[in-house]
């Protein structure tokens, strides 16, 4: 435990702990390289979670195969602890790096202990033993991700989930300073993926390690990471403290797409609205405001609070809707009403 | 919570302990059975006379026990053990539960091997009546034999991604290589044809004293290389990416495991003939009994229950008697496919396969 400690403190210690320069990473089929991505610089801020976010194809796995140092960068340089990744052997490589993958296994037949303890194989000796130290590293693990009472269970017998956590309970015994996620969330229902990004968030903090993991759930990642960083196609990587990122209006770079929009307010994607029609609406509370004009985007409108010749529509709460036109007045008790009255107006 | 787990913990291992130790009983077991069961009867309290050096009153028993039925038996166990542990050796390598030396035509390329050397020495041997050198030139051409196919099969795995689909390149090359026997037939004379046919069959009774040691020696090379290779057989358990990450050198690790299973499936081929199945199937049956794919303990295991499974087979093979020997190919398969055809239809249910 206290060696666990000491660990720890000397990760502090180093702020960069990894960095990339003008990395060039792609294939090499025969003398043809296949570039993905050119030039990409980064600084691995220590202890923090960092999300990579970006469409598919965009490069993400290369990305990550290429840090782990399972794929040779096409060009430029990979610097870890001072020295370079690839000078440094695959044994204590897998002290500094440890993954989580979508990999197909064979650990059905394993129970969570057995699962968790082959990410103490890089500390073992030649034939795997677990000693009382590696157990005690085991069983902090377990405690670490919540699940120390099913650690004799068979991983067949494990949710989706629960799998996940004991990967990330694998990837923590292994005791690296970096943790690589290939789309840990992947497959999840919600309140899985919330749980992992959540424990993810935790461990970078308490076990100051630098976790970076990709994924397509932009929403959740917005809420918890440190970091993000955004793979464009053909436009490069853009990284930096999340709340940055977002109000610098990069998250409309991220998708080379015309349709989607990138909702600063409620840190989501919305369908870019082309619509002709226009509609006027007062309201006072925000929350009703916000799913009024989410109900009349959806029949076509645009909500424009300006102009004075539109149709108005006055919101009291969700069962009082007042609708004033040139013509007429009408009130409405619900958004049933509301949307029906709205489709028939022009 | 702590002493509960620790409960379920002992359990556990609780079961290994007994699941091993009934096993070994089982092993002993069979082979005295072997020992003491024949063509020819042989009463308990003069077999154990003769184990014991204190001799026989019948010249003939004597040599029987010790120059065929013990070399039988002892040969029946160490080519049981290879085949099983070669088996789930190929299982974890390709990541595929039905792999196995038959399957993946290894068999059939040590086949080849041994067809190839056969045939053109023109059947100037039999194989009950091996000469050191001419056994070397069939062991020989076994290893080089199992070994271009898997070199074969490990081409095709990097460019085919479906494990289905590399199983059935392992049958295909399987079927090209006994139409090259069958071509090689063609072309050789009816004593080599005969020599081979009867090989081809199947039988531990191959080994003779004289070769024991020999036989001993090389198969206790593939079997401590497949023990060496307990630690990285596990981190392969996650896949290739999963292994490297932990700084396995998959390379190495690979080159080592293929050429201890080219090894042991040659030596057993060369000796005993293509003895399919028992690769393929007891692993699985190692696998459902001890319900664990931890090679710490699935491993050794493995090699005792092959080393059960052939001790089985060779019993019964000999259950006609004095009217001659029931092929040992015709016993396999009838106590094996069953098992395959069970895991296939229960693979939902049994945890290794999820």
């Amino acid at each position: 435990m206290e060696r666990n400690n000491k660990r720890d403190k000397q990760l502090k210690q180093t702020s960069h702990i990894y960095s990339a320069k003008n990395l060039t990473i792609g294939y090499q089929e025969g003398s043809k390289d296949f570039i993905v991505h050119e030039n990409i610089s980064i600084d691995f801020p220590s202890g923090q979670l960092i999300s990579l976010l970006g469409p598919n194809g965009a490069g993400k796995s290369t990305l990550l195969r290429t840090l782990s140092g399972a794929q040779l960068p096409l060009a430029g340089q990979l610097t870890i602890e001072g020295k370079n990744l690839q000078d440094i052997s695959a044994k204590k490589r897998s002290k500094i790096i440890s993954v989580v993958l979508t990999d197909h296994t064979q650990i059905g037949g394993l129970t969570l202990y057995e699962l968790v303890a082959l990410g103490r194989q890089p500390h073992t000796g030649f034939f795997g033993r677990l000693s009382k130290h590696d157990d005690a590293i085991i069983q902090q693990a377990l405690q670490d991700v919540g699940m120390t009472a099913l650690q004799n269970r068979y991983v067949a017998q494990l949710s989706d989930g629960e799998r996940q956590k004991g990967m990330i309970a694998k990837a923590l015994v292994q005791e690296s300073p970096l943790i690589l996620l290939d789309e840990p969330t992947a497959f999840l229902d919600i309140v899985s993926r919330i749980e992992i990004i959540s424990l993810l968030h935790q461990l970078a903090h308490k076990k100051n390690r630098t976790i970076l993991l990709s994924t397509h759930d932009i929403e959740q990642a917005l809420i918890l990471s440190d970091q993000l960083w955004l793979l464009r196609p053909n436009k490069g990587l853009v990284c930096g403290t999340t709340e940055d990122v977002l109000l610098n209006g990069e998250m409309d770079t991220l998708f080379d797409n015309q349709k989607i929009l990138f909702d600063t307010n409620h840190g989501t994607y919305y369908p870019r609205i082309t619509h002709q029609k226009e509609i006027a609406l007062r309201c006072e509370n925000n929350i009703l405001a916000h799913w009024t004009i989410n109900a009349l985007n959806r029949c076509g409108y645009c909500v424009n609070v300006k102009e004075q010749s539109l149709p108005l529509i006055i919101a009291q709460d969700k069962q009082h809707f007042i609708l004033k036109t040139a013509q007429r007045e009408c009130t409405l008790n619900s958004f049933e009403a509301l949307v029906n009255e709205v489709n028939i107006l022009h | 919570m702590k002493s509960k787990t620790k409960e379920h913990d002992s359990g556990k291992s609780e079961r290994t302990r007994w699941v091993l130790v009934i096993t070994i009983i089982a092993l002993v077991t069979l082979l005295l059975a072997n020992i003491w069961w024949g063509a020819i009867h042989i009463p308990a309290n003069e077999i154990w006379n003769i184990c014991t050096g204190k001799g026989s009153s019948n010249e003939a028993w004597h040599f029987i026990v010790l120059e065929s039925r013990i070399p039988q038996a002892i040969t029946a166990v160490l080519c049981g053990a290879s085949l099983a542990v070669s088996g789930l050796m190929l299982q974890t390598v390709f990541n595929n539960p039905l792999a196995g030396p038959s399957i993946l035509g290894i068999n059939g390329g040590a086949s080849l091997g041994v067809a190839t050397v056969m045939l053109f020495m023109g059947g100037s041997f039999t194989v009950a009546e091996y000469t050191l050198s001419s056994f070397l030139s069939v062991a020989i051409g076994a290893f080089v034999g199992a070994m271009i196919v898997l070199a074969i099969i490990l081409f095709f795995s990097t460019l085919v991604k479906s494990n289905l689909m590399l199983l059935i390149i392992g049958i295909m090359v399987g079927y090209m290589t006994s139409s090259i026997i069958s071509l090689l037939n063609f072309f050789s004379t009816a004593e080599g044809v005969h020599s081979y046919m009867a090989w081809g069959m199947g039988n531990f009774s191959g080994v003779t004293r004289g070769q024991l040691p020999l036989f001993i020696s090389i198969i206790s090379i593939g079997l401590i290389v497949s023990i060496l290779l307990i630690k990285p057989l596990n981190a392969l358990l996650l896949g290739q990416h999963y292994a490297s990450n932990l700084g396995i050198n998959i390379r190495l690790v690979r080159n080592l495991l293929l050429v201890g299973v080219g090894l042991l499936i040659a030596i057993t081929t060369a000796f005993c003939g293509p003895i399919s199945f028992i690769g393929l199937a007891v692993p699985h049956m190692a696998r459902l009994t001890l319900k664990s794919s931890n090679h710490n303990v699935l491993l050794p295991y493995t090699l005792i229950f092959g080393g059960v499974v052939a001790l089985l087979c060779n019993l019964i093979s000999v259950i006609p008697g004095e009217y001659g020997l029931i092929p040992l190919n015709a016993v396999t398969p009838m106590i094996s496919a069953p098992v395959i055809i069970y895991v296939i239809v229960n693979q939902r249910k049994i945890q290794y396969f999820n």
